[in-house]
């Protein structure tokens, strides 16, 4: 079980902030015969309207020959363009499937809050490769993706305490999973802020296959734990 | 006032009968629930295969041809009998049906199963895809074809290839099917060439809204035909051919062979020795 959680330089100025989150996944889908869990770790480093965020994820399940689940940079700025703020993240991503076959991503999301939702739609440019040492012709050594639509559509429930906060979601993408955009996800969470610098939070995912066919099957499900602490400096 | 509400009255009307009739093969209620999720299939289909002998096909020719089409969506049968006749002519060692073959109704499959007839000698082999199993489609399959995940053992002279067929009707393969073909690919060393025929292409070539298996039980499938050498997967469900080369495996998707296609084709594979030639045929 590695968790990295990765510190980043600071800057001398204000308005800068750290977050560093850690959560846990297990449950269970049609590739593992005895579920999966899986530990991820997030470091983001924000100041001002920039933020920098570096991840890495865990995978333990029988199938896959490698832990590794997962190497995520993020680069994000938020913008106002006539009093409409919105938020847009540039991000790589670097997942090994196994041994010899690696995916790598590069996208670009564009985030926007409202009241009680929370959307966003971007796209990403996917590559699954075989590693050139394990590759005996580079021409047939990787499967391109060109553009695949990233979405998230979230409506945050109103409650009447701050302390906590429930929400239901659907997307077609995780922090180390970009899913085709043709096989949506769902999950609900709640958070809760009692403490100062740290977040509690849960989620429970459930995923189908096929449905975008019109027949649906179930696919699987995962809980998630995690917390994330926030550090003014 | 009256007249334009008319107007709206009988548009409607006809946009309602247009839609109503452009979308009677579909079969919504599979948005939301399933008749025969893949893991009863494959329960099925094994119970089919345990109950009735290995399926082989026989053939001294070298090379030997399979003909594969997918995605006829019966109702109409004129390039399913040009296919048919094609391949009586050309001596084809079997024909296979990978899938969307009819639209799920009951007199769709009555149809197939009278064109088949028409092929007699050469071994048909068919696979569900999604529109096979609308409006409760698998009673019909599963009564008519009994499996629609097996494997065929090719004898070649003293050569021998292994087939394995999969069910992807539903968009995965599940959780049991996927056990089982581990333990097919496991042998895979005791044949000469080893195919995979599928239903449901696993690349995105191009933006449709039709689903691919999901992203990670590719992961998984990729890195077993890698492993394991797996020569070829044929799928069909894109209704338009591409070739992905991974590794040592060439991906083919088909085109659709239904009739109202304006470029139908269906797949001829050619095996002679370990090399394996594919053709895209009008029919």
């Amino acid at each position: 079980m590695v968790c990295v959680c990765i510190a980043f330089f600071h800057l001398p100025q204000t308005h800068a902030q750290l977050k560093v989150g850690i959560w846990a996944d297990a449950g269970s889908s049609q590739i593992d015969v005895n579920g999966f869990t899986s530990v991820s770790g997030e470091t983001v480093y924000s100041y001002h309207n920039y933020s920098l965020s570096l991840g890495y994820s865990t995978l333990f399940t029988e199938w896959k020959e490698t832990n590794s689940n997962g190497l995520k940079v993020d680069i994000a700025r938020e913008f106002s363009i006539n009093n409409f703020p919105f938020k847009v993240s540039v991000f790589y991503l670097n997942k090994p499937i196994s041994t010899e076959i690696y995916e790598w991503d590069l996208g670009v999301f564009i985030h926007k809050n409202t009241g009680n939702w929370h959307y966003g739609m971007g796209g990403h440019y996917r590559e699954i490769r075989i590693k050139s040492k394990y590759s005996e012709d580079s021409s047939d050594s990787k499967i391109v993706e060109g553009f695949n639509l990233l979405y998230l559509l979230r409506y945050n429930i109103p409650l009447k305490t701050e302390t906590w906060k429930l929400h239901a979601t659907i997307t077609d993408f995780d922090r180390f999973l970009l899913l085709q955009e043709t096989n949506p996800m769902m999950y609900v969470g709640g958070d809760y802020l009692g403490f100062n610098n740290l977040n509690i939070f849960s989620e429970f995912w459930y995923r189908s296959a096929g449905l975008n066919n019109i027949q649906v099957n179930y696919y699987g499900y995962f809980f998630r734990l995690g917390a994330i602490w926030k550090f003014e400096i | 006032m009256e007249i334009r509400n008319l107007k709206y009255l009988v548009a409607s009307l006809l946009i309602g009968l247009g839609l109503g009739s452009c979308l009677e093969d579909t079969d919504f209620s599979g948005f939301i629930t399933n008749y025969k999720p893949v893991k009863e299939r494959f329960s099925q289909s094994i119970s089919w295969n345990k109950a009735h002998a290995q399926k082989t096909i026989i053939t001294s020719d070298s090379p030997y041809t399979l003909y594969l089409a997918a995605d006829i969506h019966m109702g109409g049968t004129a390039n399913f009998d040009a296919f048919l006749k094609n391949a009586m002519a050309n001596n084809t060692a079997a024909t296979f049906l990978l899938g969307d073959i009819v639209t799920g109704h009951k007199h769709d499959y009555d149809t197939l199963l009278q064109h088949l007839k028409h092929a007699d000698p050469v071994p048909y082999f068919p696979i569900v895809g999604n529109h096979d199993l609308y409006f409760k489609g698998w009673q019909y399959f599963s009564k008519y074809f009994g499996s629609s995940t097996y494997t065929i053992i090719v004898e070649n002279g003293e050569k021998k290839d292994l087939i394995v067929c999969l069910d992807s009707g539903g968009g995965t393969l599940g959780r049991d099917q996927l056990t089982w073909l581990k333990g097919i690919l496991e042998t895979r060393n005791s044949y000469r060439n080893c195919m995979v025929f599928t239903h449901n292409n696993f690349f995105r070539a191009r933006h449709t809204t039709s689903t691919n298996p999901n992203i990670d039980e590719l992961y998984v499938l990729l890195d077993w035909f890698n492993d394991y050498k797996v020569d070829v997967v044929v799928m069909g469900h894109d209704h338009q051919h591409s070739i992905e080369k991974f590794g040592s495996t060439t991906y083919i998707t088909m085109d659709a062979l239904q009739d109202s296609f304006k470029d139908a084709s269906y797949l001829e594979l050619s095996v002679q020795n370990t090399t394996i030639h594919y053709r895209f045929t009008k029919p």
